[in-house]
């Protein structure tokens, strides 16, 4: 094999790993192009949908079927408007006709993920296939056999002249982000706190992630990490504006039919504004 | 005689005491001149805070839109008294003025411990927030606040 035919070779090795590894890596960003307007007559606002590496920084599209939507009075809207899935977004335009505030939902359809090692190296090994469906492709010498369902969640807020609550409400189902300001009180100066719950419950020490738009513009676009209180809650002041996302990653043992483990990827798109 | 007069005395306090209540404020501004072809007035909000509530007293916009989208722009006033209002801003509502100076009169009613706060947005321009700590009980009557990029001195008269 002549040094070429390796190199490429290598390279093609790296990228099927890349591109294996897009739905474990990539966040979702889901967010309006307003978060707070004023409307007496009926109107839209466009929400775009993007999973990538960098936030808000479109690269994959989300499937339509994920996107729900709930109305001040908090009852799911029948029609959330036009969606339009392109190669690197998913946009619609949600219809706003009431005044308070409107809840913009993605939940994907559950992954499943079962790893291995095998041979005598104890090398890793991954298939994309559930508990039952995995038993016949493992090989016998697989050790360490474990299945994670993974389940990715977004959320958005938008609100039409006066704040309402009833849409802020979480399900209790799966890991939620609930605000406890309210979003569109998210201003330069003042204390932003938000909660996380598990099935209904305060979710205590667990990290979240925080980032801001144009992080590859920075010199580092590490993000900014923050440990959830007693109650579940993590707080924040701003000194400047932007736009952000908030990401949690949370795994619970579960012993179940399909998997051994469930791993949560949250994100919760907001904007803070300069007073 | 003497009833007459204590009768004349106690109406004329009554009526004092009247205006004495309705306390106003005389503020001159400034919106500075920008020399640009497409240079359009800016939307300007007053109104009063205080630790409980807050109180409108005056919003220039274009009033021919009803319902004007671009409210959200004013950024504190809107989220401290826009979008409360349900888009009724009546009496304290007018166009957007030119550049120059400018007067106006803001009833207070019973506001005695406030902040004052005024913000001048300008399309294509840009965003200025100032504000006034104003106690009735200070003696104090003048203020002054300093120009920012988008509305010049500030003389505020409190007429008690």
């Amino acid at each position: 094999m002549n040094k070429k035919t390796k190199n490429t070779l290598t390279s093609l090795t790296l990228l099927s790993t890349l591109i294996a590894g897009q739905a474990f890596a990539h966040g979702l960003n889901m967010w309006p192009s307003q978060f707070n307007i004023n409307s007496d007559k009926p109107t839209s606002v466009t929400v775009d949908l993007s999973f990538s590496e960098t936030p808000f920084r479109l690269d994959h599209s989300a499937p339509a079927a994920g996107i729900s939507a709930l109305d001040p009075t908090g009852k799911a809207l029948r029609n959330i408007g036009n969606i339009y899935r392109s190669a690197q977004r998913t946009t619609l335009d949600l219809p706003i006709t009431q005044q308070g505030t409107y809840a913009v939902r993605y939940l994907g359809q559950p992954r499943y993920f079962t790893s291995y090692t095998a041979g005598s190296k104890g090398k890793k090994k991954r298939l994309r296939l559930d508990k039952v469906a995995s038993q016949s492709q493992l090989p016998n010498s697989a050790k360490n056999v474990v299945t994670k369902k993974s389940v990715t969640s977004a959320v958005a807020f938008i609100t039409n002249t006066l704040p309402s609550a009833q849409g802020l409400k979480a399900t209790g189902q799966g890991l939620e982000l609930v605000p406890v300001t309210h979003p569109s009180d998210y201003v330069t100066n003042d204390t932003i706190t938000m909660q996380l719950l598990l099935d209904g419950q305060p979710l205590s020490n667990v990290t979240a992630k925080l980032q801001r738009s144009g992080a590859q513009y920075t010199a580092s676009n590490k993000p900014r990490n923050s440990v959830t209180d007693a109650n579940g809650q993590i707080s924040y002041q701003f000194e400047q504006g932007g736009l952000f996302t908030l990401s949690v990653n949370h795994s619970v043992k579960q012993d179940a039919a399909l998997f051994d483990e469930i791993g949560y990827r949250l994100f919760y798109s907001f904007e803070v504004a300069y007073e | 005689m003497n009833k007459t007069l204590g009768l004349t005395l106690a109406a004329i306090f009554l009526f004092f005491s009247n205006i004495t209540l309705a306390t106003t404020l005389t503020v001159d501004f400034t919106l500075p001149q920008f020399d640009k072809q497409d240079y359009r007035k800016p939307y300007v909000a007053i109104w009063a805070e205080t630790k409980i509530d807050t109180k409108n007293l005056l919003l220039w916009h274009l009033t021919k839109r009803d319902n004007d989208k671009w409210l959200v722009d004013i950024r504190r006033w809107w989220r401290k008294e826009g979008r409360y209002s349900n888009n009724k801003f009546d009496g304290i509502t007018g166009a957007t003025k030119s550049a120059g100076q400018h007067q106006v009169q803001l009833d207070i009613a019973d506001l005695k411990d406030f902040t004052l706060l005024i913000e001048v947005v300008r399309q294509k321009g840009g965003r200025s927030l100032v504000r006034q700590r104003i106690n009735l009980s200070d003696q104090k009557n003048h203020y002054t606040i300093a120009p920012s990029d988008e509305i010049g001195d500030i003389k505020i008269k409190v007429n008690k």
